[in-house]
């Protein structure tokens, strides 16, 4: 059994973090948990089939924007059907499970225990509740910042929870 | 190999890492690099340059006597007042790299002299630094937590990964 606190060069216990990176279907997300994972983030190692139970805990999220803002509010003519929502929905979820499988991946390159969760609502709210709700160590996010010149600014979801997350916020910005 | 299970983490053994972290006399840049050599993994080839960004004793000068009219203040009171300034900040300097060298990790000082905002995008450059972190002075109304400004500032501009680290709030403490 592996013994908490060895082979740390700084010599303090180690202790597993729990990492959670917002994912979307841009690439910016994918780019800022893959340089979390290469620069941040303790890797595992095999250890048979077990998790190593010192490295890092990554929870991948994907928000889902609520299909009734993806719709619209009904008109005069035009009403909502319980159909339309459902086949949002479930264009969605497929989005979210490609999302979360291709963070997925990325993370079992470096044998880290991952734990995948889907929210729907306002991204920025839904990220920050998602940190308070399960104790977050620190939280990884890309920017979507467009700039003039291709100057790298800083997404407003990025900007968000920059201000209001309550854990350290890791900002990666596009390549 | 069967004592620890997470991997030793050096993904670049080569490569020399630079962090920035920009200091000041504030308990949360403290907190932030505290946080950073206790939380990330720094091996033998990362090291950690500190950047604290120093504005002239002059600048405060001009403020004395209201609207900055009529004080000429001589060139004695000048260096007296910038060498009080170097003693605080090299006190608080040194504390910083004790707690690096607590945690074996490789650490240097750049004093520069400008605007915090500058001055650390500036080094970032100069250095071709990996990463930042920094703390943030934010105050928010009603328990919650903003941005600093000069953490703010930076995170719009920086090209590379950075970190902002706040500091938790007591649960009773109310922040004036």
């Amino acid at each position: 059994m592996a013994s908490e606190g060895d082979d740390n060069a700084a010599g303090s216990l180690l202790r597993r973090r729990k990492v959670l990176v917002a994912v979307d279907e841009g690439d910016e997300s994918m780019h800022a948990l893959s340089w979390a994972l290469d620069n941040l983030i303790v890797p595992g190692q095999a250890v048979g089939a077990e998790h190593c139970s010192t490295s890092d805990l990554i929870v991948l999220l994907h928000v889902q924007t609520h299909p009734q803002v993806i719709v619209g509010p009904a008109g005069p003519g035009f009403y909502i059907t319980p159909e339309i929502i459902d086949s949002i929905k479930k264009h969605q979820d497929e989005v979210s499970k490609k999302v979360l499988l291709r963070g997925k991946m990325l993370c079992n390159e470096k044998h880290l225990e991952t734990e995948t969760m889907v929210a729907v609502g306002d991204p920025r709210d839904s990220i920050c509740e998602a940190v308070e709700k399960l104790g977050i160590d620190y939280l990884v996010i890309g920017s979507h910042g467009y700039g003039a010149i291709k100057r790298t600014f800083l997404g407003s979801v990025s900007d968000y929870c920059a201000h209001h997350a309550k854990c350290p916020v890791v900002i990666v910005k596009n390549k | 190999m069967e004592t620890s299970c997470a991997a030793d983490h050096s993904p670049n053994d080569a490569a020399e890492r630079t962090t920035v972290v920009a200091l000041d006399q504030s308990e949360e840049s403290f907190h932030a690099l505290q946080w950073a050599l206790d939380t990330l993994r720094f091996g033998v080839s990362d090291r950690l340059v500190l950047v604290h960004a120093r504005t002239s004793p002059l600048s405060h000068a001009t403020g004395f006597g209201g609207a900055g009219t009529g004080y000429i203040l001589g060139t004695e009171a000048v260096i007296s007042m910038e060498r009080s300034q170097e003693r605080e900040i090299n006190a608080f300097m040194d504390k910083a790299m004790e707690l690096c060298r607590e945690k074996k990790v490789k650490a240097v000082k750049h004093v520069v002299y400008g605007d915090a905002r500058d001055v650390i995008c500036e080094e970032i450059q100069k250095l071709n630094a990996n990463m930042l972190v920094i703390g943030s002075h934010g105050y928010g109304a009603v328990k919650r937590t903003f941005l600093g400004s000069v953490s703010d500032y930076c995170a719009h501009h920086v090209k590379c990964p950075l970190i902002i680290v706040k500091k938790p709030h007591e649960k009773s403490h109310l922040k004036n």
